[in-house]
């Protein structure tokens, strides 16, 4: 349902992404990974539309979305977290949420913050309600992050590093936590270094070196691929 | 927000044409045209976290706007001022377009650009404006003061009335999210492009309202009006009075315009002076000074009202 | 030629101060009278008291006393906030470096009266050159100027503490970790920025005239300069400090000349400023910011 045709991203001298074409289907959990510098986070910004991509077509669900501002990608339906997290710090939690709540458009002030507070419950941050976000560890940012994605209960969560800096306990919470929303029917695209859940808990990956796609499947497949490895240059990952 | 202190600050207000007439009525008005300058300037800078230095070149622009249009086609002072704020408004609108991918100093550097290229036009173009020798404009109420003064009173009530009601609302949030991190409210669906315009057209239409009082209230316009030190006053009024909150910088303006009258030898200080206190007030009290005062005073009324502690005092 | 490099000198300082600091000084107006007004009466007084001594060191006198200023107002202001890493950071060396330049040119008007003084030339006279004529003072101007960028070259590229300042201007968190005291670089690039930024006004003043609002117009012409070639960087300041000096002499011959027109002299830097952060911000060599 999302399809990404030719994209090419350059930054002045440098390539990004180059002549990239993947499609991600609906339902679907892919974990996206490569080394650094390979053009991860500048895909999923072309796709939430921070970036245009300087060639190429962007469509979701047949509808051209390469040229469209990220607030309405986000009201597509298209939800996005960052690497590192952008709450509004010296709003409370709750008002983080309100926010792509009412950004929505159609719930009013009581449906959004029942479901604000469905939400905290869920990712278990109810208590800190009405704390400042800065007040947050990084951990719990990172769930908020998600917490606001979920206000609008999007089709598509593009995740960007969501384990980053979470301590293991709050880690396998996440990995439940998104393998439940999964089975709920969201498609979830994931960017993570974190090699052992994302062979956990991802059902396809896709592998970028320098803006280029290298090899998708099945994590079996991907993991043994020679080309995958050289990529990394030979780093340790073990499943 | 402060109910009680502001209801009380209102009654003082709507008394004080009692106990002091004329001269310091008319010190009182000018007072408010800051004032109603202050907190929308602080309403851009201090919600919105858009630093525009084109504010009193907004404020000249509804004042030359009603004073052109009452001079030359007669129409009623009202209607000079709302149109007055309207052009101000459009003004707004094309800084803001212009500014749009614009960030903190860039910003500022356009909107310091525009100020001063809007002060030379009127400097030059003679035609028009009688350049730097300013406009006589006719006084409205015949120049009762009295009656000026609650129209003043009047105008800034509306403003503070209608900018806290934005805040309180899902724009304010939208906008206190765009200066915690624009990009982030983008990405959860805020249409910064509107909300932005939205700021702009606001604040600068509620600039050019008080330009446009200010023109008939001084029976004179001038480009400078428009100059970058008038700019300065308006920002040490609202850092003084606290840049985060509207009623703190409306009362910063009236404070430092008293001040000024207090100053009246030492006028041509008057600026460094303030500048002074602002740099202060910046480097080791940044959320202003009158808040500061506030709770020092709060501190202290709770303190009397309890019991005294053994070991205090 | 002669203008340019003095264009030069009065927006390297500006440049210098955004490269490191990552600020936009508002106060560079202000900071360029200071340095006239020092020069001006150190130049005044020297004469009375040590005959003989050339106006230059009045002028060299002035670099010190620059550079001190512009560091303890770095240490004084800017160090506190930057340290306390306040979210409003951007938004608060905006307020305060332009609360600085009011603060400093409304202590100049009552203080020194706001009328013109004409600072002594360092050399007196024209020099021919060819079928130029060219008046000792912009000649001496540009040659000072001249000398004083050569020397922040020096500085730059050849000392320790001048590639401490490139490595912070880069990557600050890099330059601490090697061990670079980066909160000293700052306010010895403030310093230094203030110097070139003072002495450049010594030298216009002594070429124009010295009053507390000299700094204004040149101050439009530094900002240009420092868009126009990209903010933070040392080589498109220069360039665009050129391109703006014939721009200038080009302009004045093309256009038709009522009293308008004069007027709105000054409207075109401004306008060609806001154009070309509307359209190319990064300048001809600046860096691109990147967001996200």
């Amino acid at each position: 349902m999302l399809y990404l045709d030719g994209i090419v991203k350059d930054f002045g001298g440098l390539r990004a992404l180059s002549h990239l074409t993947v499609s991600f289907e609906e339902g679907q959990f892919v974990g996206l990974i490569g080394p650094n510098g390979s053009g991860k986070t500048t895909l999923l910004n072309c796709i939430s539309g921070i970036y245009t991509p300087d060639e190429g077509t962007i469509r979701f669900q047949n509808k051209v979305i390469s040229k469209l501002k990220p607030h309405r990608i986000f009201q597509l339906g298209i939800g996005r977290t960052f690497q590192i997290s952008k709450v509004f710090n010296r709003l409370s939690v709750l008002k983080n949420l309100r926010i792509p709540g009412l950004t929505e458009g159609r719930m009013d002030v009581k449906t959004i913050d029942k479901r604000a507070e469905e939400i905290l419950t869920a990712i278990k941050l109810d208590h800190l309600m009405h704390e400042p976000a800065a007040s947050l560890s990084g951990g719990q940012k990172k769930l908020l992050e998600i917490g606001m994605v979920m206000m609008i209960d999007p089709r598509f969560l593009l995740l960007d590093e969501p384990f980053g800096g979470v301590h293991p306990e709050l880690k396998s919470q996440l990995e439940d936590y998104l393998l439940r929303l999964h089975r709920a029917g969201k498609t979830i695209i994931l960017i993570s270094h974190e090699m052992p859940s994302v062979f956990r808990i991802c059902e396809r990956l896709v592998v970028l070196d320098h803006g280029t796609l290298v090899i998708q499947g099945s994590p079996e497949a991907v993991r043994t691929d020679e080309r995958v490895i050289n990529a990394y240059l030979g780093g340790n990952y073990e499943a | 927000m402060k109910r009680l202190p502001a209801f009380g600050l209102l009654v003082l207000a709507i008394l004080f044409p009692l106990f002091y007439k004329d001269y310091w009525l008319y010190v009182a008005v000018i007072g408010l045209y800051y004032a109603l300058l202050s907190s929308s300037w602080s309403m851009l800078a201090g919600q919105v976290g858009i630093i525009s230095f084109a504010h009193a070149a907004f404020a000249a622009v509804g004042a030359y706007t009603s004073a052109i249009l009452v001079i030359r086609l007669q129409i009623p002072i009202a209607v000079g001022i709302l149109l007055g704020a309207c052009a101000a408004a459009g003004f707004g609108y094309l800084i803001g377009a212009l500014t749009l991918r614009m960030r903190g100093p860039y910003l500022a550097l356009t909107t310091l650009g525009f100020a001063e290229i809007f002060r030379i036009f009127l400097t030059a173009e003679y035609d028009l404006t009688r350049g730097s020798y300013g406009l006589q404009v006719p006084l409205m109420f015949a120049g009762n003061k009295i009656l000026i003064y609650y129209t003043g009173l009047g105008l800034l009530v509306m403003t503070l009335w209608v900018l806290y009601l934005i805040l309180d609302s899902k724009i304010g949030l939208f906008l206190q999210a765009m200066r915690e991190d624009e990009d982030g409210a983008a990405t959860r669906g805020v249409n910064t492009v509107y909300y932005r315009l939205y700021a702009f057209v606001i604040t600068s239409a509620f600039a050019g309202l008080a330009g446009g009082f200010y023109a008939h209230v001084v029976g004179l316009v001038s480009p400078r009006m428009a100059l970058i030190s008038e700019m300065g006053l308006i920002l040490a009024m609202s850092i003084f009075g606290g840049l985060e909150s509207l009623l703190g910088a409306a009362l910063g303006a009236i404070v430092l315009q008293g001040l000024t009258e207090y100053l009246r030898t030492f006028e041509e200080w008057r600026l460094a002076v303030f500048g002074a206190l602002v740099l202060f007030t910046l480097r080791f009290s940044p959320e202003g000074i009158l808040p500061k005062l506030y709770e020092l005073a709060n501190a202290m009324f709770h303190r009397r009202s309890q019991p005294v502690k053994a070991g205090s005092r | 030629m002669v203008i340019g490099t003095l264009y030069a000198l009065m927006a390297l300082g500006l440049s210098l101060i955004f490269g490191v600091l990552k600020l936009v000084n508002f106060a560079h107006g202000e900071s360029m009278m200071v340095g006239g007004y020092l020069y001006y009466f150190l130049a005044t007084s020297f004469i009375v008291h040590l005959l003989g001594l050339p106006l230059v060191v009045a002028l060299a006198a002035t670099v010190p006393v620059l550079f001190f200023f512009g560091f303890i107002l770095e240490q004084t202001f800017l160090r506190p906030a930057y340290n306390r890493q306040t979210a409003r950071y951007d938004e608060y060396v905006i307020l305060v470096t332009f609360t600085l330049g009011i603060f400093l040119q409304n202590l100049a008007l009552p203080l020194f009266g706001p009328y013109n003084r004409q600072a002594p030339a360092i050399f007196k006279g024209r020099i021919r050159i060819g079928d130029l004529i060219i008046a000792g003072d912009r000649l001496t101007g540009a040659v000072v100027a001249f000398a004083v960028i050569v020397v922040l070259f020096i500085f730059l590229y050849r000392t320790y503490w001048g590639k401490g300042l490139r490595a912070v201007s880069q990557n600050p968190e890099a330059a601490a970790s090697l061990g670079i005291n980066v909160p000293r670089m700052r306010s010895m690039a403030f310093g230094i920025g203030i110097s070139l930024t003072g002495i450049a006004g010594a030298l216009l003043g002594q070429i124009f005239l010295v009053n507390p609002v000299m700094g204004v117009p040149f101050a439009v012409k530094a900002f240009v300069i420092v868009v126009l070639g990209g903010m933070g960087s040392i080589k498109g300041t220069i360039v665009g400090a050129f391109i703006l000096a014939v721009v200038e002499s080009f302009g004045s011959i093309l256009l038709p000349d009522p009293t308008r027109a004069l007027a709105y002299k000054d409207a075109y830097g401004l306008l060609l400023l806001i154009v070309t952060l509307m359209f190319r911000p990064q300048g001809l060599f600046g860096e691109k910011v990147r967001r996200a």
